[in-house]
């Protein structure tokens, strides 16, 4: 047995030992151990060095409240996880930690210079260097960053499945402690659904640290615990979960769980197909918080060396892990709990190297029970300074006078731990996240929950009440009325038997720090961040008199505990120092996270090819089969180009433009957003909608229209065919689909319910095969027969037809300019028919153009793309297409906003083409616009942009359209187009958009 | 006239294979005739009856005859599922003809996947947020939700409480089948590769 180990006892199985490293050495623990217990067990309490300082760092708590005795875990690139605290990682074999924060080693490291330079790096040192002289912290920053920090991220991609898990529930219980169970046991027996959440990897709390003398049902402690856990666990309305921290409560009782599954088994041990970690996601109809208190220290010289931990953490360890944390124990206190924890630590084989007690006045059987086990008593004293390295070995104690100033002679004890006890803090944090508002409790001298906003209620120590009896009672008590505000009966619940001598914080002398006495006070109050009792007094002279800004100047409790141990006690000097109450000066807010969680389980499985869907048309694979390029819009993936071996993808593009225009080109538009438009109101409808006028569109006719938001500003653009007098179906921009539907949905359900008007979209019902160029109508005969040709089917006409009994929508429409169909078969023949394009369109040398030849052959036509020369400031008469608003008809959305003084602007940028002079030079996309050959000085007067640019292979030049100010008075005229880095603005002149007809027409 | 190939249809999830875990399955049901109904929920519920002998289902619910399943999506629109060889479109046009409802043929906008057994709640749960509970979300039960960055509709079966029928538009399957595979990991399913490796636009 290792030196602090004891024989027996506590939840470890001593026929199950378990090797890890600590910094590569072996330290021997058993299952059930955390790293810390294993280390304690083994005589090491330090652990890591303080982040400004570097000073040694040892175990202060049990728990998820541990400020300062981190480790980075695990060894390889991709798995290691930095700042694990110690007291809640348990140990498996081949577990490998490792200080954090020490260079070359954890007993000499070579930062520990700046605790020798402590006193130029006081309060507000990283602050005054943001603020100093210019450049001041450009100087600091690297230096501060290399010594400053905590553990390490990994490098590399993690290789660990992470999980969300959604659940609701009648009653959620935080917190396994006594309070917790009974809350759980009360909920459970009402038939509510219950879930038991417990950040332990045991149910039961406080009570696993509890001596054997207490005992409920006449049953010890922990004996209690697991038979209680077992009446939970075979109910089937009960989830109870370990390992897990409700670490976020948001609006509406929806609660964030974060379990860690496997980490604590050793990696051969994990079950394959478990998650690492799940997130769950809980919405519950009550919140039971069952939290517990948090213990405080107290802040005195030299207080933060290994090996000061707080009292009850102390007896815990004895207790609940078999590990004895000191064998000469000195306690200091100002409240009656610390007192039960000596005598615990005196019974399970500790000596008691005396208590020192700062309160004025001490319970007399307490004094008697000391005296009665030979414990050297120091009432009305404190703690004025410490000594020791890794370890403390020696305090000195001096008696405290009224004002609470050291006096008298100074004493000094041999001692292997202090205990140190400033009192509980109600672990109140959840509880103000739920927006929960706290009262200061002068009795406990610290905050407990007053009022609620949410369905919660807090039972037990989180509640401010600490004694066994009041903690199961509560526990009871919120449990039942739980249920009953989600819905059940009350059950009966057994009455307990309870004995316990349990001595409480209930009466807690208010103490923050203890003042040295010497002129010099070193008295730590956040361990993690390295902020003294004098830090914080420093910035309330500096000014900083808001708690708020006082945490953010010192840096205190924003580490990686948040302040849990820290907090209360900083607010109190904080407002010793202001002269003011701890009331006035308030607390500062508790946010979520309760503690830091991954971020792995914040991606949960939505990651890699899962974070978003890929969306393929039906002929998706042949585009794969084909070599094609992709592009994304929005979520679809779209053939781009289609380069063949050897190819350039700007050289495909103009191959596939030239035979779109020369042969046969074919285009998979089965992404465009479709809507089927149903009711006698439709044509009322569309006339609301769009610009233009459909009061007279004949059946199997296709009309374009542009949408406008109620601002006047291009929304969506499309072709939309009249199927019958009542039946329409509508085309949309391939991205705007979705908000498109959403628009005319929010018009019909709100603004015009007497339409008698329906929609649904059939986007996907229907693969779009787009055929284009001189030579398709040749490949639409041989298939379809006559009556499909240019004479026979004008342009913007759709006709219905069967092929091999394939329902077919043939629509002669085009988005390039050239004699054109889009043709429409249902999904699931798409392939197939694209197929039968292929093969008959093989003679016709037929050739697959992707989207940017689309682009190019839409720009050689001067039509827009909504999103490319629009940008939501748009109005058609922007875009130069006035034909397409309708002045007879009726109003229609954004009719009003066209005729604001804004609107009817003259100088407003408008659609034009850009020729530039030297034919072969393309200007860029996004480029200004300017008048002068040169570019002036900042700011460049400017008249415009370049919204798309391309060489034109069927013009044989290059082609660019842009927004220019008061472009459709300007034809002819010359500016230029600046170009990236400093190169010479092109020369430019403004034209017409269709090149198609700038071209015939030179 | 030309010869042309004979006409093939390919479902959305095509190229899946069923997949079955401890206490879990999920297969695609390929080509189901599928039509949407929108208008007042009394004639819809009567043209309902009289095409598909069928009871006008409740909110939230669906209904069930021999041959089809009616889900109800909101209260102007059901959803009507039958076998393939169904020509739902036609039935249901003919009977609202002039009732001022719309009758729209979505046989191929989407594709159902069915999940069953009696994990299939708990993989459902990681993707859904909804309350699965197989004492709330009872057999004839129904929901239009999103799952992750799709959405879809759930049903869970009448005659089978912890069968689940998920329909979902055609373009998203291979991501929701994906999905629900890596949610069924623990269960024994096989990770499924999202179709993917494209050469992406430089």
């Amino acid at each position: 047995m290792s030196t602090y180990r004891l024989d027996k006892g506590g939840l470890i199985d001593r026929t199950k030992p378990l090797r890890f490293t600590f910094d590569g050495k072996p330290v021997l623990g058993f299952e059930g151990d955390t790293i810390a217990s294993a280390m304690i067990a083994n005589g090491q309490h330090m652990v890591g060095r303080s982040f400004k300082y570097h000073r040694p760092r040892g175990i202060l708590g049990i728990g998820s409240e541990e400020p300062a005795a981190l480790v980075q875990m695990g060894d390889g690139n991709a798995e290691t996880t930095p700042n694990v605290r110690v007291t809640e990682q348990e140990v498996f074999a081949g577990l490998s930690v490792r200080s954090q924060n020490a260079w070359p080693s954890l007993e000499f490291d070579v930062g520990r210079m700046n605790d020798y330079a402590w006193r130029f790096i006081p309060a507000g040192f990283y602050y005054k260097t943001f603020m100093g002289p210019p450049g001041a912290w450009m100087m600091f920053e690297p230096i501060i960053r290399k010594a400053a920090g905590l553990g390490k991220s990994p490098t590399e991609a993690d290789p660990d499945n992470y999980e969300h898990v959604n659940r609701h529930c009648d009653v959620l219980v935080i917190g396994g402690g006594p309070s917790g169970l009974m809350a759980a046991e009360a909920a459970s027996l009402s038939g509510a659904r219950v879930i038991l959440v417990d950040e332990s990897n045991q149910l039961g709390g406080q009570l696993l640290g509890e001596t054997p003398e207490t005992t409920l049902n006449d049953q010890e402690p922990v004996e209690w615990v697991v038979a209680a856990e077992a009446a939970l666990r075979a109910r089937e309305n009960v989830t109870i979960l370990n390992r897990t921290t409700a670490f976020g409560y948001y609006a509406e009782n929806f609660v964030g769980l974060w379990e860690k599954c496997t980490d604590h088994l050793a990696p051969a041990d994990r079950p394959e197909r478990a998650p690492r970690e799940r997130l769950w996601r809980v919405r519950a109809k009550h919140v039971v918080l069952a939290t517990g208190a948090i213990e405080r220290s107290i802040a005195f010289h030299e207080n933060d060396r290994p090996g000061v931990m707080l009292a009850s953490a102390a007896q815990t360890y004895a207790y609940r892990y078999g590990a004895l944390p000191g064998k000469n124990i000195l306690v200091f206190a100002n409240n009656d709990a610390a007192w039960t924890n000596a005598f615990a630590l005196k019974e399970a084989g500790a000596n008691i190297a005396g208590i020192v007690d700062a309160r004025p006045s001490i319970d007399a059987g307490l004094l008697a029970k000391a005296a009665e086990a030979s414990i050297d008593l120091f009432p009305r004293s404190g703690i004025v300074g410490t000594k020791g390295h890794a370890r403390v070995k020696q305090a000195s104690i001096r008696t405290l006078d009224q004002d609470g100033q050291p006096t008298g002679p100074t004493k000094q004890v041999e001692c292997d731990l202090i205990a140190v006890s400033g009192g509980y803090n109600p672990n109140v944090s959840l509880f103000s996240q739920s927006r929960g508002k706290l009262k200061y409790d002068e009795n406990i001298a610290g905050f407990r929950p007053a009022h609620s906003w949410q369905k919660e209620t807090s039972a037990g120590s989180c509640n401010g009440v600490f004694d066994l009896a009041s903690c199961l009672t509560e526990g009871v008590k919120a449990g039942t009325h739980a249920a009953i505000a989600a819905g059940f009966k009350e059950a009966k619940v057994p009455a307990l038997t309870l004995k316990s001598n349990q001595k409480t914080a209930a009466e807690t002398y208010e103490l923050w720090d203890v003042p040295s006495g010497t002129g010099v006070q070193r008295a730590w109050v956040d361990l993690q961040n390295d902020v003294t009792a004098k830090d914080l007094r420093l910035a309330v002279q500096e000014g900083y008199n808001s708690v708020e800004h006082a945490k953010r100047y010192t840096t205190m409790g924003m580490g990686t505990d948040q302040g849990k141990t820290s907090g209360v006690t900083a607010f109190g000097i904080l407002a010793q120092t202001m002269g003011k109450s701890i009331p006035e000066v308030g607390v500062t807010t508790y946010r979520q996270p309760y503690k830091s969680i991954s971020l792995g389980a914040i991606a949960g499985q939505h990651k890699g090819e899962l974070y978003a869907p890929r969306r393929g048309t039906p002929m998706h694979e042949w585009h794969r089969e084909a070599g094609a390029h992709f592009e994304t819009v929005g979520d679809w993936l779209r053939a781009w180009v289609y380069p063949k071996a050897g190819e350039t993808w700007q050289r495909a593009v103009q191959r596939e433009s030239k035979a779109a225009r020369t042969g046969i080109g074919i285009l998979d538009a089965s992404t465009l957003g479709k809507i089927d438009i149903q009711g006698k109101d439709s044509r009322e409808f569309l006339n609301r909608i769009y610009t233009n006028a459909w009061s007279k569109l004949g059946i199997g006719k296709c009309r374009y229209g542009l949408m406008l938001k109620e601002d006047g500003m291009v929304f969506d653009d499309g072709v939309t065919t009249c199927l019958a007098d009542d039946h329409f179906h509508m085309t949309t921009t391939s991205g705007g689909a979705a908000g498109v539907l959403s628009h005319l949905e929010d018009y019909l359900q709100t603004e015009w319910p007497d339409l008698d008007v329906l929609c649904t979209s059939v986007t996907e019902e229907w693969a779009v095969s787009s055929i284009c160029g001189p030579k398709c109508h040749q490949l639409i005969a041989d298939l379809f027969g006559d009556g499909y040709g240019p004479d026979d089917m004008p342009f913007m006409t759709m006709k219905e037809t069967e092929l091999e009994g394939v329902p077919v929508r043939i629509f002669r429409i085009s988005f390039t300019g050239e004699h054109s169909y889009e043709i429409n078969v249902p999904s699931e023949y798409g392939r197939w028919f694209w197929d039968v394009l292929m093969e008959h369109g093989a003679q016709y040398d037929i050739t697959p153009y992707g989207t940017e030849a689309m682009h190019l052959l839409r720009a050689e036509k001067g039509f827009i793309i909504v999103g490319q020369e629009t940008d939501g400031t748009t109005t058609p008469h922007d875009l130069r297409m006035d034909w397409i608003v309708s002045q007879k008809k009726g109003d229609f959305v954004g009719k009003r906003s066209l005729f604001r003084s804004d609107t009817v602007r003259k100088d407003r940028p408008q659609f034009v083409g850009l020729l530039t002079e030297d034919g072969s030079k393309v200007v860029d996309e996004g480029a200004h616009v300017i008048a002068t050959s040169t570019e002036p000085a900042p700011p460049v007067p400017m008249l415009g942009h370049v919204t798309s640019s391309y060489y034109s292979p069927n013009i044989q030049r290059s082609i660019a359209l842009a927004m220019v100010k008061g472009g459709g008075d300007r034809m002819g005229e010359t500016v230029y187009v600046t170009q990236r880095g400093n190169g010479e603005p092109i020369k430019a002149t403004i034209t017409d958009v269709d090149f198609l007809a700038e071209g015939a027409a030179s | 006239m030309t010869s042309i190939k004979a006409p093939f249809k390919q479902a959305p999830l095509a190229h899946r294979s069923p997949l079955t875990g401890d206490g879990v399955q999920m297969k695609e049901w390929p080509h189901l005739n599928k039509t949407m109904l929108r208008g007042d929920l009394k004639k819809l519920g009567a043209a309902v009856k009289s095409v598909e002998k069928a009871k006008t289902p409740a909110a939230n619910q669906s209904t069930y005859s021999d041959q089809s399943a009616v889900h109800w999506i909101g209260p102007d629109t059901l959803m009507v599922i039958a076998g393939e060889d169904a020509a739902l479109a036609d039935g249901f046009a003919k009977a609202l003809d002039g009732k001022a409802c719309q009758v729209t043929n979505i046989t191929n906008n989407y594709t159902v996947i069915e999940l069953s057994g009696d994990k299939a709640r708990d993989v459902l749960q990681k993707i859904s947020t909804l309350d699965l509970d197989a004492s709330i979300f009872v057999k004839g039960s129904v929901a239009g939700t999103t799952f992750a960055h799709s959405n879809v509709v759930l049903a869970c079966r009448l005659d089978a409480p912890d069968t689940f029928d998920i329909v979902i538009r055609r373009s998203h399957a291979d991501y929701l089948w994906c999905l629900i595979a890596d949610a069924g990991y623990e269960y024994g399913f096989d990770k499924q590769a999202v179709v993917a490796g494209e050469t992406l636009r430089q």
